[in-house]
């Protein structure tokens, strides 16, 4: 097994990817100078970046223009505050201020452009503030249809595309063939298709793959080239099937509300570690926006795309599917899950988390379930009072859950809720 | 009808809305007992002809929680919501509207008959999506997506022909009429609906000289604090024939009147300033006197915008209804970039 790939740039070929995963996260989502995002510019003449923004916005058609999509999913702990407020407001949430601080202070230069897709209200004015701050930028505002079963949707959503590959165009200064747009197709497909696989593996077996391990593996994601990333999760699914690990005692949870602004990498490796598996989620969840593969195959790519938006999309907070009720979704992902409880982890002034919140809890309580439910933030660098509460939750459901009393519906989720009230946070 | 002594219109406008709108509320209220339907919809991009034109009542969310924030009753049905879950972050109209739901208590406009159906028009402001999907699970009622795209396109000129964005909104609104149908127990109204929207051209072009008389100076109307009133009818009773009508065209002599003689909101006209964002609703009237106290006048504002950016030049086209109507949608202000 000595044939270099492009992967090797990445992570060493000698050793597991499993075992570099620190390593690469330093190289692309932790590294405070975004090196990874100024290589790739500064690799060639006609190398362009396009920023994208969480949740899907359709770097697919990025991919075949031949640039990379960049996700750039705010500043985390890599960017203070200090230009951002005077622009956007004090009571927005962290990853639209932070982004917009990213580029203001200029670390943001090697993009050549910007997507925001319709998710919320704030991420759709942060589209207006980007161009009004960097007119220079391609930048585009996507938006999709939240009438999935309107006939008249398919043909809105190919255009939709077309105008934000028009720009693409542009700035490449040719066209883009349709060979180009089915080979892109190909490569997101096969590297979802690996995606899938490695969260069927979780779910299945969550003891060979942490959800941090999964979280590092996929976010890197983001600051290649897909056909290179894809790589990398072919070598990962081979070693996660061929590990050795015990199966813990832990609670079996859906954890909602995190689809968009991320949270520290920490904080997500503490939920497993305080006796979690997290056997279904919504971090990254454009990764997942296709359930199924596109057809790649078609002489119109664009419509292929619009055809599998409106079928596949996920039905989540920030997109109204309109197939079947938000709450019967939910339950259903709850039944799949086999889950024990829910976590409700919504970023702070989150407003389509913290609305999705009091319908989904009520679900839950249908469910006989107990939760347990905090806001975070992207900087967040101490959430020890978090931890307690997850660990008193945990402790709750392991020791003290015994069958609910019919009699007394939300029985379940009281406990849970005294136990967030103990740790001192309000749900 | 009050009227100052020296003057023929003065004080037509304000006596004339309180009328209509309690008229409104009183037949909406009792709409379920003569069997008819109800719909939900929001302010913003409204589409209140194409409803009536299937004989909806309409309810608008937002009017009922302005009301209670001004008749300061909004603190209960906000606390009644964020029981429920809520969080102190969100929208103080959604926890209102809620609050209120779960209460089954009265509003300020009577005891408000539930929905028949929820026509989602989201222009501008996603938060109404996740208000409507709350709605529809509390009332189990059918909650229909009329998807308004953003305007997208940075180049101003580039965004008023965006022709395939109003053929895409138009074409729901083609699309929905046998469901709307179905839920409505009769039939759409083309011919009405031409009607309706004839007489909101007549509306239009009044409010639009209401707006464009704060340019005189003294400016004879408030265009913030006055505002709130004048414009209701236009949001509210679009459609109703032919009380949003004549409304205008009585309210229009009164500022006619005030023009005439040089007068204005207030005595004097000291300082003429222009307002961003909407009225800070529980401490409208004190709020007002601080202006009024320092002889401020508002001679333009966004909030009287929301419904409709008629001072730009947009009418309904009763010769093409729908299109007219996506238009108004799509370039209502909320939906600008």
């Amino acid at each position: 097994m000595s044939t270099a790939t492009v992967a090797d740039a990445w992570v060493d070929a000698a050793t597991p990817v499993l075992d570099q995963l620190g390593t690469l996260s330093e190289r692309t989502f932790l590294d405070p100078d975004l090196s990874a995002l100024h290589a790739y510019k500064d690799s060639g003449p006609h190398k362009r970046v396009i920023g994208c923004f969480p949740v899907y916005t359709p770097e697919e058609l990025v991919h075949a223009a031949g640039f990379l999509p960049a996700h750039v999913f705010g500043g985390g702990h890599i960017a203070e505050i200090e230009y951002a407020d005077a622009r956007i407001q004090s009571f927005v949430c962290s990853i639209c201020k932070s982004t917009l601080e990213l580029g203001l202070t200029e670390r943001l230069k090697m993009v050549d452009g910007f997507m925001f897709p319709s998710i919320c209200d704030v991420a759709r004015n942060l589209s207006s503030i980007w161009k009004r701050n960097f007119p220079e930028q391609f930048v585009a505002y996507c938006h999709w249809p939240e009438h999935a079963d309107s006939i008249n949707a398919r043909a809105y959503l190919r255009s939709e595309f077309a105008r934000i590959l028009d720009g693409l165009e542009e700035l490449r200064g040719s066209a883009v063939s349709i060979a180009e747009l089915n080979d892109s197709l190909d490569i997101y497909n096969e590297n979802r298709r690996l995606m899938r696989a490695l969260r069927t593996l979780r779910r299945e077996h969550p003891e060979k793959l942490t959800l941090g391990e999964t979280y590092r593996l996929f976010r890197a994601g983001g600051f290649m080239r897909r056909d290179t990333h894809s790589e990398m999760l072919a070598r990962a699914l081979a070693e996660a099937v061929a590990r050795d690990a015990a199966r813990r005692d832990a609670v079996r949870v859906v954890l909602d509300g995190a689809f968009c602004e991320q949270m520290p990498v920490e904080m997500i490796e503490m939920i497993e570690q305080a006796g979690c598996y997290v056997l279904d989620d919504d971090i990254l969840l454009g990764h997942r926006w296709y359930s199924e593969d596109i057809p790649a195959n078609t002489d119109d790519p664009l419509d292929a795309m619009a055809g599998a938006f409106l079928e596949q999309a996920p039905d989540c907070a920030v997109h109204y599917v309109g197939r079947q009720r938000r709450v019967e979704a939910f339950g259903e992902k709850l039944d799949r899950a086999e889950a024990d409880g829910v976590i409700f982890a919504s970023a702070k002034f989150c407003e389509p988390a913290l609305y999705d919140y009091v319908l989904l809890k009520d679900e839950v309580e249908r469910h006989s379930l107990p939760y347990v439910t905090f806001e975070f933030e992207e900087k967040a660098g101490l959430f020890d009072a978090i931890q307690t509460q997850v660990e008193t939750f945990v402790e709750s459901v392991l020791f003290y859950d015994d069958e609910p009393d019919p009699d007394a519906p939300g029985q379940a989720s009281s406990a849970a809720s005294s136990a967030a009230e103990a740790a001192g946070e309000q749900p | 009808m009050t009227q100052h002594s020296e003057y023929l219109h003065q004080g037509t406008g304000r006596q004339l809305q309180k009328e209509l709108l309690q008229e409104y509320f009183s037949r909406l209220n009792s709409a379920p007992e003569r069997g008819e339907k109800v719909a939900y919809v929001f302010i913003s991009g409204n589409i209140a002809e194409y409803l009536r034109a299937f004989g909806f009542n309409l309810v608008f969310p937002e009017v009922t929680a302005l009301q209670c924030g001004i008749k300061r009753m909004a603190g209960t049905f906000i606390g009644a919501a964020e029981d429920l879950g809520y969080s102190p972050d969100v929208c103080g109209y959604v926890k209102n509207d809620i609050g209120l739901a779960q209460t089954s208590s009265a509003s300020p406009l009577g005891q408000l008959p539930k929905p028949d159906v929820l026509l989602c028009n989201y222009a501008g402001c996603r938060t109404y999506i996740k208000w409507f999907e709350a709605l529809a699970e509390m009332y189990e009622a059918p909650l229909i997506m009329l998807d308004v795209p953003y305007q997208r396109r940075w180049d101003r000129e580039a965004q008023d022909f965006a022709t395939d964005d109003v053929a895409y909104v138009a074409g729901q609104l083609e699309e929905l009429i046998p469901r709307l149908e179905e839920i409505a127990g009769r039939s759409y109204d083309h011919e009405a609906h031409g009607r309706m929207l004839e007489d909101s051209v007549v509306a239009e072009d009044m409010w639009a000289r209401i707006l464009e008389s704060g340019k005189h100076r003294p400016s004879p109307f408030d265009a913030y604090f006055e505002a709130v009133f004048f414009m209701a009818p236009l949001y509210v009773l679009r459609g109703l024939l032919p009380e949003c009508r004549q409304f205008y065209e009585a309210t229009w002599l009164e500022i006619e009147e005030r023009l005439e003689h040089g007068i204005g909101p207030l005595d004097e006209e000291r300082f003429r300033i222009v307002v961003e964002g909407p009225p800070p609703w529980p401490h409208f009237r004190a709020f007002w006197e601080m202006f009024k106290k320092w002889g401020a006048v508002s001679v333009a504002s966004s909030y009287a915008k929301v419904g409709g950016i008629f001072d730009r030049g947009f009418r309904h086209d009763p010769t093409r209804p729908f299109e007219s109507q996506a238009e108004y949608c799509l370039n209502c202000y909320t939906n600008l970039n």
